[in-house]
Order: structure tokens, then C-alpha cells, then sequence
């Protein structure tokens, strides 16, 4: 009996705690509000001595830490942005979302998956600090101090079988310190090629999650749990040094290697205007790639002909067939005084098929200027043949998204046990001669002397040079002598000078493969250079 | 019955664990909420808060709160990147820049192009940052960055002449400081948040660069070198100084309303000049004026060439697209015509747009100086007579417009015709939206001349004959009135006709002669523009142009009008000014209205002055000023509870000071404070206290340097001299219980001076004067209790000379005059007598009623307006004659 009425006891307490659940669920949950409220934000000054007691843990970066600079500025102008990127954030999430939902309910039988309402709050990002690394490689490398306390509401509402289940992310807040690092840097706007952006420490994550408007992540445990893995998994993936890269742009576009080769062959010339006074003109073609240094092309000049004949080919270095053009004009020889100009034109690169052969006809053009009046006159055609072949894959020289600080292996046929010693001289700093500043390097490695061209004028001179020598064992021993050395102007009194120099013992360079160092110089007052120094096997 | 107890306490149970839950659910919730609220406080931290939170012992030095944020990090990052940059950069800013520099390339270069561009080693640094609360419209996000570079860059010009040489001009050490702004607008929800970026020159601190000619001298191509430092001046400031922007698309869309769009017209009357300064060895310069907003080489305006002449008449027409009027200028350049050499710049001026009220024509004479960004000379060069209409768009109905507006005098008989005629009056408004250049103003203008006073004597015997020449310079008719003989105060009171063709573009000159048996002698003139005449808007004074005041007062408008005493500031070209005597009408914006008794000026003559004058409780005779000179000055005078003799001075003379004093309850009776300058930056407050009983002061300085204090003999010779030679000094004398006879002269003979007379107890009979006889001088007399048939004088002579008078207790004809000799004058008075004495004030009146106006028939596009008025003018000073126009 007494088994049967704790039985019985134990039935009613269990239907009893499902009933209390179900009625406390609805008493205190389900008819609860589900929207977020905006924090009220007080100024601090305004707060009192205990609450700031409290706050005082969160005191930004900057606050605490000299070597972090204050970007509040940053801060206010992302308030003042907040409430679009918003609408902008949540556009775009929703637009990338939808096709990934669409082709994921046809599986499960989910008759619908949206948000019912979807908002970062408005709370932005804020920056607590901003600290910026300089080392000598060539990249930028700073260090924001995120924190995001936000107040998104990210309601979805899932249908299936006629019943709608809605989970609710509020409250996100994660804090984190990324290493953002820009590398590698490029003469082109904007200037690097990629980003890489790991983070220092494991993130602090926080958020509540509703599942049926209650908050998962208040069961006791959970919280913690899910803390970790979401650490865990974030740290996995962007913990330094791991990182996430984003490419920019293309390196070795943006340094601007040749990427092709341009044949162009200038067949013929008709109907071209006479332009001297005693007979016919005596036409010849100047061929030029823009944004090109290198002097332009010419053919050879056809005395007394209108319509000249040359067939002659030029073979043009092409760095960049999207922007590039061909830009060639008609002149008329003359034997004394100005050559005039017959008439122009040009040819994007970008119209060319590669590895094909195109014929062109091209009308003479008084100005390139497509509204210009003056170019309604005809001034004759030209006939040009032109095939742009890019260089295969392989042709290409050596790959730029290796990391740069990797040490390249040494070419075929270094002796084994040798290998390749390399010196790249990148700039120098405040070196200053008595009576001039032409600055050099002279580099003495074994008796072996080489030499960088010389700065005009120049306390900062960059050179960027690399020189290399081919060696049998590694110069564990040896010494590598480099000197800086003014050059006087061609004119005058002085003498040559010297700046400064330094020694520089290799054993390290063997070990390591590969060291990039600023070295103050001896017999200068604060002069420093900055030597790369690899060795490859 | 047990199941009934575990069901109770399973509810139970079930409802604690829920509630427990909701409990650690709203814990956690608000420990969130009010993580957010700190992180979001933390980021706009303020200076009190960081206070509050950091005990002050422990306070970290590297938190500083300054107005822009430091952006160190970005300025470690840029010179890092500075290689990169400078080599991608250069092709970009070739192209980009060039198109520019072409629009202000000056007309002697036939071409101008970079061959050679490198931006340098060292990299410009942010100084700072700050985002500016721009009223919070919502709709953009303005951020003003502060950069500062002194760079090395090497930028190869490639220069060709129009004299066909070729030559490469190198620019080099480019200094430059500026504050450029940022706006990002308009905001829209679409990455990346904003539609377009606008930049701009918000202020330009300093610009300085190096030309040099590669391979030779610069100076070897005259002119050159000032052209080619002048056009990438312009290029750089007028291309980007705001309000002109540049806006950079983000987002497709129309951003036509961010960029700069006209706003109004500035209409410009360039009238005169005179007493320029001579730049021909032989004969005299052969002046002409270069006007502009914008100094865009399309957008400039040349006026004739007048040859051989100082004292150029003009009477030119402009109009010029205003863009932003609170910070644009009116800029005025006078060359000498050289022939085929390059000009040579007599003198410049400039006006800020902001002191145009809309609609309302601006009467003004500008002193020319020799640059306006440095203004470290004070060489008098002349002075150029404008007038000044500027009319924002969309008022144009509203606003009464002499210069293009033909319907402004329409008589109601005409008024009854137009509306009869519908048709005939929209057709009419169409003509004169689309061609008001065409309009023309016809009429019949009716001069009296009625009379002129104090007339130099010009005769060796007796006074002088003096006879008026009118005459209209387009139409070169001319008249002449009757000769009054032996008179310095004549009275003609005759009337003339002249038949206006063009009102707008005419001119009247008048000339006083002196009659003799052979030939005639010259002995003042004033030129007057039709304009006022026209438009019935006539201001208290028409400007004459050799020293004349010339009162003018519309008649409708009630002739006694308490005058309070009134400072004005008034932004012209570098003079000194005080208050003027002002109808309550025009008592504007700027202009503060004292109460009588009290005499206060704060003055700011330029542009970016600012004068805070406040006096307080000054008791007779005692004066307090402040007084500024020259533009960036700021004086700020603050004098309470003086007696007798005591003053209290401000004063900044040269540009960058300021001075502040503050003298307080100065005892003895004859102690004397002198101020006195002796070399242009000083500035001197000095208090004399061993003046002795017969003590007076003498401060004169004669040449640079040099001081001179003589004491006097006591009561019986009071007169004393301040005498200043040389620029930038300043005088103070103060006199006290003058007695019958007595009568003292302050005199400055130098450019910029200033005297400030007081004299007290005047009786019967004495006259005071305080007399600048240069331009630009400043002279306060203040004479109390006059009595009967005591005038009180201050004179001045010369454009710019500013006159205080001040006479109290004045009976019937015991009266303050004020004149003003030139369009800078400008006069404080108060205690006008109660009643005005005929002929001493004079108005200019226009009134329908008078019955002897004609209309006539107009041709063409050209209309016939007909005019009425009664312009009854008086002109008192060292010369001077009245005369009365109707037209």
C-alpha cells in the first residue's frame, strides 16, 4: 500500500512538474515580451562610486595602456553609421541566407524558415584601443581592440507539420583583440595585396539563445559549454597564427610583372595626307604602350609615299592587359625641324584575344578626343597586325603567394653542402656626409666588392637591391663588410666619403636562413641600415 | 490521495524550477544589458569621466581628451607605407591633377604638365582627427582631419610659354598644414553606408614650396616665377578650398546636390578708384581692375584701361555666380597696364560676401592693399569705390533690384495700365527674366543744387567765387550753376535737367569751382551713381569723393529720430572704423546700440576680427575704447567706475596681438596715463603719475623709436600735441578744464594712427577739433556742456578717417556734426541737438506726390521708368556744397 501510494505519489509528482513546467512556461515565458529593450546608456560621470567600482574592469585599452591609441573618433563615426550598416548587414544576411534556406527546407520538410525579425540593435562595435606594430618586413600590422556589446534581436521562425518554433539570438556580445596584418605591400593602390586578420587571444563570446522564448543558455552548464566549444572552434581556425586572408588584390599584378608579350606588326599605311610642301610626305610610326617607361617604338621612315609598306614587327613587354593600350601615331619625317604629327590612335589591349592574330584598319585621328570636330577629316588608315600571347603559367617568375618570408630554395646546381648567400640592401636611415649625401653601398664579402647605385641628395636613401653570391660551404666564419659611401657631385672639390659601416658576422644567417635587421653604423652619427640576409640550400 | 500531494508538489516543483530559470535568465540577461551599457559609455568617454573613474594619483599621463584625436598608429602606418604609396600614387595624381591645373593655368603659359612627379620620402602626418556634430541632420557624417606635411617631394613641371620657350620648373619642399573635411553623405542602408565622399579644404594653414628651374634660374624669364606660384595657389586652394568640394562617388546615384551650386549673384558696380599709386616713371599708371569670386581664369572680370590717371572712373558693370556667400570674397585687383609687359599690381581688396545684406546695394570704398593674405605694410595705395548688390536665388522677386528690376518705381498710373493689360505684363516679366541685362532705365533726373558749406577760401583776398559744374558721364552733358561771389557758404538753389538714357550705368559728377577773372580753380568733387537715386533706398551718406560727407535721408521716412550712439563693424578693407550714425532702420545684425552718454566703439575692420567692447557706468568725459587696426587683432576692454581723467585703453596694432587692460580707479586728479607706441608690434600701457600740477603730456614720437614727453606750463597754455610720423603709433593726450580760448589739436600725419582727444568743460565760444588729416586715423573729441553757438567739430578729411563727437547739454544751435569724408567714414554722435537746423541736415527724399514727373514711351527692350524724387543733399566739412536732385 505504501509502495502503491508513493507510486502513485511519484505519478502525480512527475505529471505534477510536467504541469508546473507547462504552467510556469506559460506564466513566465510565453507571454513575457519577446523584444529587446535598448539598454539606457548613462555617461559615466553620472554613475556612482560603486557602480563604477563595477565597470571598472572594462576600462578601454587605451585608457590603461600607453602603447594603444585612442580612436574614438572611429567609435563616434560608427554610431553615427550604425543604424545603416545595420539595415545593410542584415540585408546582405538575409539575401545570402535565403538560397542557402531555400535548398535546405526541401530535405528536412520545413514548410518555411525566416526571420521574423532581424536587427544588430543599436549598439555598434566600439574600439577600445589601437595598437600598430612596425617590425622591417614589409607589411602594416595593427591591433584593434574590439568589443562589441551589442543588442541584436535575431528572431526565426521555423514552420513544420502546421507547428511554428521560433529561436531567438539577443544580447551577442564578443570581445577580441584581431592581429590584422596587411602584407604584402605593393606599389599599387591600395597599396598591400592581402589581409590576414588571427586573433590573439581566444574570443569572449556571450549571447542568449530563446529556444520557444526561453533562454538556453541560462540552463546551468550549457552556457559554459557552449562557450568553450564556440572558443575551441574559433580558435582552431583564426587563433594565431592562423589567420583568415583576405586577397586584395592580385601581387603580381599589383607589382606589375610582365605578364605577356605583344607582337605587332605595321603592314601598311593608306591614303595618308601629303604633308610637305615640296612633294609627298615621308611617313613613319611611332608605337607606344601606355603607362609604359620604355621609349617608344618607331619603323623606318618611307620617303615620298602615301601609302608606305613596312611590315616590320616590334615585340612589346605587357604588364597589364585590362588597362593597358596601344597607342601609335603617324609622323612625317623631316629633315630639319619638327616632325608633324599625320594623325593617331589606339587600341585597348583588352580587345585582343589571346594567342590569336588580329588585322586591324585603323582611321587616323587628329586627337584621341572622340568629340574633337577635327577628327571627321580623313587622314588615311593604317593597317596593323597584332597577336598579345601571355606567358603560360610557369613562365611566370617566381609565384608572389608564397610567403614572403619564406627562404626561396637555391637554384639547380648549387653545390651540395654550398648554397646561394643573399644580400638585399632595402634603405638606409639619417646617414649624412660632411659636404654631400649621394649615399652608395658598397658590400665586401671575400674580397668580392659590389656596389648600389648611388641616391641623388638623400638622408633616407631606399635602395632595395639584391646581390648574391654562390658559395661552396656556409660562410660560418666569414664576415660580410658593408659601407656607405657618399659620392661627390660631378662637380667639385670633395672627395668621396664615407657614411658609416658595419660588420656583419654570417654564422647567425646559416642558422637561421634568413634575417632582416636594421644595424646602426659605425663611424656615423645615427645612421642605420636595414640588410636582408638569406641563405639558401 | 498521495498522487494529489506529488501532483501539488510537481506543480510546485515544476513552477520553482521554471521560475528559478526565468530568475537565472533575466540575471544573466541584465548582467549583459549592463555590460553593453559600459562598453557603450567606456566609448564616449568623456575628460569628467575619466576623472571620476582614475584617482587623480594614478591618473595615466597618455590619457589626454584634446579637441582632434591623435592618430599616431595611422601616422606609424603611413610612413611605412609612404614608398608604396608614392610609387602608386604618382601616376594618379598626374592624371588627375593636370586636368586642374590647366583651368588656372595663367594665360602667358601655352601649356603645363608634370613630366616628373615623385611625392618624397617622408610622409605626411594626421595631426588630427575629430567628427564634427554637425546639428545631427541625420543625413551625413562630417569629419574634419588635420594633416601636416613637410615634404620632400620632387615634382618636375613642364612649362611652356606663349613665347615658345620650353622649360622645366621643379617644385620642391612643400610645407603644407590644412584642415580638410570629410563628408559622407548622404547615409543610406547599402554597404558601405554612405552614397559619396565630399572633400575639402576646410582651412589652410600654410603653404609654402619651392620653384626652381632646373638648370637655371627662374627669374630669368620675368613674371614667370609669380605666375606659376600664383596658379598652383589658385589651383590648390580654389579647387579645393571649401565651400568648394570635390565629391567622389561611392555608390551609383546623383549627388548633384552635394556639389557646390550657385546660390545667388553678386552684382558688382565697379565705380571708381582714387589716389593710386603711381607705378609709371613717365606720366601716371594707366590703371584697370581685375575682378573675381573665383579666381577661374572664365570667371574673372577685366574693366577698361584708363590711361594716365590715379584717380580712375570706371563706372563698370559686373556680375559674378556666388557659391557659398558666407565665406566667399569679392576680390579687386588694380593693375597698371604696362603694354607689352606683364601688368604691374598697383593694389588689391578684398570684401567678404557675408556683410552683404541680401537685396541690399552696399556703398563702399576699399583701401587697396599690396597682398591679402600678409598684410604687413600699411603703405596707403589708393582706394577703390564699389557697389555691392548680392542677390540670393529665389529672391530675386522679392527683392528690389535697381540694377536689373524695372519695375521697382513704377508710378500707380503705370501700375493701373500693367494690370489692365495682363498679357502685356507677364510678356513683359518673361523680357525681363531672360534678357534684365537689356533693361534700361530712362528719365528725366532733376538736380537743385542748393547749397554747399565751409568752402575752402581760395582767393588770396576775401573768400572764393564758387560756381558747381554738373555733369552725366555717359551723356557728357553738362550744366552749370550761377557764381555766388565771395562766399564759403553758398547757396544756389537752382535746378537742373538731364536725360538719363541709361540710369543704371550712369553717373553724375559734381565739381565746385572757384570763379576768378581768369580761369577757374578746382575745389572738391563727388561723383554720384543713380543707383540710390533709383532705387529709393538711400542711406545716410553718399560718399563724395574728395573729403566730402554728403548726407542724404529719404524724405518719407521721419527726419527727428532719437540717433542712438551705435557701433558698427563693418568689414572693409583694413581701415578704422566707429560707429556710425544710423537710422533705427538700419540698425542690423553686428551693430550693437549703446545708450546715450555712454561712448563705446568696438570695431572690426576686417574680416576675422573680433572687438568685444563693454563699458561700464563711465561718468562724463570719460571714454573708453577699443580699437583695432588691423585683421586677427582682438582687444577686449572692460572699464568700470573711472573719473575723471582716467582711461583705460586697448590696444592691438599689429596683427597677432592683442592687448587687454584693464585700469581701474586711478586717484590723483592729474596723473596722466600715456600709452604710447613706439615701434610697430608694441604695444605700451603706461601710466604717468608724476604729470605735476601743471602737468599735461606731450607724447609724440617723430621718427621710429623715438618718444617725446614735453611738459606744459600749466592751465593757462594747455595746448597740447600728440604727434605721430610714422605708421602704427598711437597717441593719447587728454586735457583737462580748458578755459575760454583754449583749444588743442591732436594731429597725425601718418598712416594708421590714432588719437583719442577728451576735453572737457568747454565753455563758451571754444572749439575743439581733433583732425586726422591722413586717411585711416581715428580721432574722439567729446565736448561737454556747449553752450550756445558752440558747434563742436571732429574732421575728417580723408576716406577713413573716423570721427567721435560727442557734446552733451547742447542748446539751440549748439549741435554735434559729424562729418565723414569718404565711404569709410563713419561717425559716432550722440545728443544730436533736438531739433535739426536748416540746412545742416539733409535727406534725400522721394515722394509720389510731387506733381512734375513725366512718363515717356520706352522701345524695344528697353523701358521707360519713370522716377520721382526730391534729393535734397548737404555737405559740410573742410569744402563742401548741397544740392538737391529730383529725377
Amino acid at each position: 500500500m505504501g509502495f502503491f501510494s508513493s507510486l502513485l505519489g511519484f505519478c502525480g509528482f512527475g505529471v505534477g512538474i510536467s504541469a508546473g513546467l507547462v504552467i510556469g512556461y506559460y506564466l513566465f515565458i510565453y507571454f513575457q515580451p519577446a523584444d529587446v529593450k535598448d539598454p539606457a546608456i548613462k555617461p559615466l560621470a553620472e554613475q556612482d562610486a560603486e557602480t563604477l567600482q563595477r565597470m571598472l574592469p572594462e576600462i578601454p585599452l587605451w585608457v590603461k595602456n600607453p602603447d594603444f591609441d585612442r580612436i574614438d573618433w572611429l567609435n563616434k563615426f560608427i554610431e553615427l553609421m550604425w543604424p545603416y550598416l545595420d539595415k545593410a548587414i542584415c540585408k546582405t544576411a538575409k539575401e545570402v541566407t535565403k538560397p542557402i534556406i531555400a535548398e535546405q527546407i526541401g530535405k528536412y520538410k520545413i514548410d518555411s524558415v525566416e526571420f521574423e525579425t532581424l536587427t544588430l540593435g543599436s549598439l555598434p562595435p566600439t574600439f577600445q584601443g589601437m595598437k600598430v606594430y612596425v617590425t622591417d618586413e614589409k607589411e602594416l600590422i595593427m591591433e584593434p581592440s574590439l568589443k562589441w556589446a551589442g543588442n541584436p534581436n535575431v528572431l526565426v521562425a521555423i514552420k513544420a507539420f502546421g507547428l511554428k518554433a521560433t529561436v531567438q539570438v539577443v544580447d551577442l556580445q564578443v570581445f577580441a583583440i584581431p592581429r590584422i596584418t596587411l602584407k604584402p605591400l605593393v606599389p599599387s593602390f591600395p597599396c598591400f595585396a592581402k589581409i590576414f586578420v588571427s586573433l590573439m587571444e581566444k574570443p569572449h563570446v556571450d549571447f542568449g539563445l530563446k529556444l520557444l522564448g526561453a533562454d538556453a543558455m541560462s540552463i546551468p552548464g550549457l552556457y559554459s559549454m557552449v562557450q568553450e566549444i564556440i572558443k575551441d572552434q574559433v580558435g582552431n581556425m583564426y587563433l594565431w597564427p592562423k589567420a583568415l586572408e583576405v586577397p586584395i588584390m592580385d601581387p603580381a599584378k599589383a607589382s606589375r610583372r610582365p605578364v605577356g608579350i605583344l607582337h605587332v606588326k605595321v603592314v601598311r599605311a593608306l591614303k595618308l595626307k601629303k604633308k610637305d610642301l615640296m612633294g609627298k610626305s615621308d611617313p613613319y610610326v611611332k608605337l607606344r604602350l601606355t603607362e609604359d617607361k620604355l621609349p617608344s617604338k618607331k619603323t623606318t621612315v618611307k620617303h615620298s609615299n602615301l601609302n608606305p609598306e613596312w611590315n616590320e614587327e616590334f615585340n612589346m613587354v605587357v604588364k597589364d592587359p585590362e588597362s593597358q593600350t596601344l597607342e601609335f601615331s603617324v609622323y612625317d619625317w623631316e629633315q630639319v625641324g619638327r616632325h608633324d604629327k599625320m594623325g593617331m590612335n589606339a587600341i585597348p589591349l583588352k580587345e585582343l584575344t589571346p594567342e590569336e592574330t588580329k588585322t586591324m584598319t585603323l582611321e587616323l585621328l587628329k586627337t584621341m578626343d572622340a568629340n574633337d570636330a577635327q577628327n571627321e577629316k580623313s587622314r588615311g588608315q593604317l593597317v596593323l597586325e597584332l597577336t598579345y600571347k601571355p606567358f603560360k603559367e610557369d613562365e611566370l617568375a617566381k609565384e608572389y603567394s608564397e610567403d614572403a618570408n619564406a627562404v626561396e630554395k637555391a637554384p639547380d646546381g648549387t653545390p651540395s653542402g654550398g648554397g646561394l648567400l643573399v644580400i638585399i640592401i632595402h634603405e638606409a636611415q639619417d646617414v649624412e656626409g660632411k659636404h654631400h649625401t649621394n649615399p652608395y653601398v658598397r658590400i665586401l664579402f671575400r674580397g668580392d666588392e659590389r656596389k648600389t647605385k648611388h641616391i641623388k641628395k638623400n638622408r633616407d636613401p631606399r635602395w632595395e637591391e639584391e646581390f648574391t653570391f654562390m658559395l661552396e660551404e656556409p660562410p660560418t666564419n666569414d664576415k660580410l663588410h658593408v659601407e656607405v659611401v657618399s659620392r661627390p657631385p660631378s662637380i667639385g672639390i670633395h672627395s668621396k666619403e664615407t657614411l658609416g659601416y658595419i660588420d656583419i658576422s654570417l654564422a647567425d644567417v646559416v642558422t637561421n636562413k634568413r634575417i632582416n635587421e636594421k644595424y646602426h653604423l659605425i663611424d656615423s652619427k645615427n645612421g642605420k641600415i636595414q640588410i636582408e640576409l638569406q641563405w639558401r640550400t | 490521495m498521495s498522487f494529489f500531494l506529488g501532483l501539488v508538489l510537481g506543480i510546485a516543483f515544476g513552477v520553482g524550477l521554471v521560475i528559478a530559470f526565468v530568475h537565472s535568465e533575466n540575471y544573466r540577461s541584465k548582467r549583459r544589458s549592463d555590460l553593453a551599457a559600459t562598453i557603450a559609455a567606456f566609448a564616449r568617454m568623456t575628460v569628467e569621466d575619466s576623472r571620476k573613474i582614475l584617482p587623480p594619483e594614478s591618473y595615466p599621463s597618455w590619457v589626454v581628451f584634446s579637441q582632434r584625436q591623435k592618430l599616431n598608429w595611422l601616422n606609424a602606418e603611413l610612413t611605412k607605407i609612404w614608398p608604396f604609396v608614392n610609387e602608386a600614387a604618382s601616376e594618379l595624381i598626374r592624371t588627375s591633377v593636370e586636368p586642374v591645373l590647366e583651368q588656372y593655368r595663367p594665360a602667358i603659359l601655352s601649356s603645363l604638365k608634370f613630366s616628373k612627379l615623385t611625392l618624397g620620402t617622408v610622409a605626411p602626418q594626421f595631426t588630427g582627427v575629430a567628427i564634427v556634430e554637425d546639428g545631427g541632420d541625420g543625413k551625413g557624417i562630417t569629419m574634419e582631419l588635420e594633416l601636416q606635411w613637410d615634404g620632400n617631394p620632387s615634382i618636375i613641371l613642364d612649362i611652356r610659354t606663349r613665347l615658345g620657350v620650353a622649360l622645366p620648373v621643379q617644385v620642391k619642399n612643400i610645407a603644407f598644414t590644412g584642415l580638410f573635411r570629410l563628408i559622407f553623405k548622404p547615409l543610406v542602408a547599402e554597404f558601405p553606408c554612405f552614397g559619396a565622399v565630399c572633400y575639402s579644404l576646410r582651412e589652410k594653414k600654410k603653404l609654402d614650396f619651392t620653384l626652381k628651374v632646373v638648370g637655371g634660374d627662374i627669374s630669368s624669364i620675368p613674371g614667370i616665377s609669380d605666375a606659376l606660384e600664383g596658379t598652383i595657389r589658385d589651383a590648390i586652394e580654389d579647387s579645393l578650398m571649401w565651400p568648394v568640394r570635390k565629391v567622389v562617388p561611392i555608390l551609383p546615384g546623383d549627388y548633384s546636390d552635394l556639389e557646390l551650386k550657385p546660390v545667388g549673384t553678386l552684382e558688382v558696380k565697379l565705380v571708381q578708384a582714387k589716389e593710386l599709386t603711381n607705378k609709371d616713371l613717365i606720366g601716371k599708371s594707366d590703371p584697370y581692375a581685375v575682378l573675381y569670386v573665383r579666381p577661374l581664369r572664365d570667371r574673372m572680370k577685366t574693366s577698361k584701361v584708363i590711361n594716365n590717371q590715379l584717380n580712375p572712373v570706371w563706372n563698370e558693370h559686373f556680375e559674378f555666380v556666388v557659391e557659398d556667400a558666407e565665406t566667399q570674397h569679392i576680390v579687386v585687383k588694380i593693375y597698371d597696364d604696362e603694354g607689352l609687359q606683364a601688368s604691374e599690381l598697383i593694389g588689391c581688396a578684398q570684401l567678404r560676401l557675408k556683410v552683404l545684406q541680401p537685396g541690399k546695394v552696399k556703398d563702399i570704398w576699399l583701401n587697396l592693399v599690396k597682398d591679402l593674405e600678409i598684410q604687413r605694410d600699411n603703405k596707403y595705395r589708393g582706394q577703390v569705390h564699389l557697389e555691392l548688390l548680392y542677390i540670393p536665388y529665389g529672391t530675386e522677386k522679392e527683392i528690389l533690384n535697381p540694377f536689373a528690376n524695372p519695375n521697382f518705381s513704377m508710378t500707380s498710373l503705370e501700375r493701373v495700365i500693367k494690370s489692365a493689360d495682363g498679357a502685356e505684363v507677364s510678356e513683359i516679366d518673361r523680357a525681363h527674366s531672360s534678357r534684365k541685362k537689356d533693361v534700361i532705365v530712362r528719365g528725366v533726373l532733376s538736380v537743385t543744387v542748393i547749397s554747399a558749406e565751409n568752402l575752402p577760401a581760395m582767393d588770396v583776398m576775401g573768400k572764393a567765387d564758387p560756381f558747381v559744374v554738373l555733369q552725366m558721364k555717359k551723356t557728357e552733358t553738362k550744366n552749370k550753376t550761377r557764381v555766388v561771389n565771395d562766399s564759403l557758404n553758398p547757396a544756389w538753389n537752382q535746378t537742373f535737367d538731364f536725360v538719363v538714357e541709361d540710369g543704371l550705368h550712369d553717373m553724375l559728377t559734381l565739381d565746385v569751382f572757384d570763379h576768378d577773372t581768369f580761369g577757374k580753380d578746382h575745389m572738391g568733387r563727388c561723383i554720384l551713381t543713380l543707383t540710390r537715386v533709383i532705387m529709393e533706398v538711400v542711406g545716410p551718406r553718399v560718399p563724395l569723393h574728395e573729403g566730402f560727407a554728403l548726407l542724404l535721408a529719404p524724405l518719407q521716412r521721419p527726419v527727428r529720430q532719437t540717433v542712438p550712439a551705435v557701433v558698427e563693424r563693418d568689414a572693409s578693407g583694413g581701415e578704422v572704423q566707429a560707429g556710425a550714425l544710423l537710422l533705427p532702420e538700419e540698425i542690423v545684425r553686428g551693430r550693437e546700440v549703446l545708450e546715450i552718454g555712454q561712448l563705446a566703439h568696438g570695431r572690426g575692420d576686417h574680416p576675422a576680427q573680433r572687438v568685444v567692447g563693454q563699458v561700464e557706468l563711465l561718468h562724463s568725459a570719460q571714454c573708453s575704447q577699443a580699437e583695432r587696426y588691423r585683421a586677427h587683432q582682438l582687444v577686449e576692454a572692460h572699464v568700470e567706475h573711472l573719473d575723471l581723467v582716467k582711461e583705460a585703453h586697448l590696444l592691438g596694432e599689429t596683427p597677432g596681438e592683442v592687448g587687454v587692460d584693464e585700469q581701474q580707479l586711478l586717484e590723483a586728479v592729474r596723473e596722466l596715463p600715456d600709452g604710447r607706441r613706439q615701434r610697430p608690434p608694441q604695444i605700451v600701457v603706461r601710466e604717468d603719475h608724476d604729470g605735476g600740477v601743471n602737468g599735461g603730456a606731450d607724447v609724440g614720437g617723430d621718427d621710429g623709436g623715438e618718444a617725446v614727453v614735453v611738459d606744459e606750463n600749466g592751465v593757462q597754455a594747455p595746448g597740447e600735441e600728440g604727434r605721430w610720423e610714422g605708421p602704427l603709433e598711437l597717441v593719447e593726450t587728454e586735457v583737462e578744464v580748458l578755459e575760454g580760448g583754449e583749444g588743442e589739436d591732436l594731429w597725425r600725419e601718418g598712416t594708421h594712427e590714432s588719437v583719442v582727444a577728451e576735453v572737457e568743460l568747454e565753455e563758451g565760444g571754444e572749439v575743439d577739433e581733433g583732425r586726422g588729416e591722413d586717411p585711416a586715423e581715428a580721432v574722439a573729441v567729446e565736448v561737454e556742456d556747449g553752450e550756445v553757438g558752440e558747434p563742436a567739430e571732429a574732421v575728417r578729411e580723408e576716406p577713413g578717417d573716423v570721427a567721435v563727437v560727442e557734446v552733451d547739454s547742447g542748446h539751440d544751435l549748439g549741435g554735434g556734426v559729424v562729418p565723414g569724408g569718404g565711404a569709410e567714414d563713419a561717425e559716432v554722435v550722440t545728443h544730436v541737438r533736438p531739433d535739426p537746423v536748416g540746412g545742416e541736415v539733409g535727406w534725400v527724399g522721394i515722394d509720389d506726390e510731387l506733381p512734375f514727373l513725366e512718363s515717356q514711351e520706352g522701345f524695344g527692350e528697353s523701358r521707360v521708368v519713370v522716377m520721382r524724387m526730391l534729393v535734397i543733399i548737404i555737405i559740410m566739412g573742410g569744402g563742401g556744397f548741397g544740392m538737391a536732385a529730383e529725377e
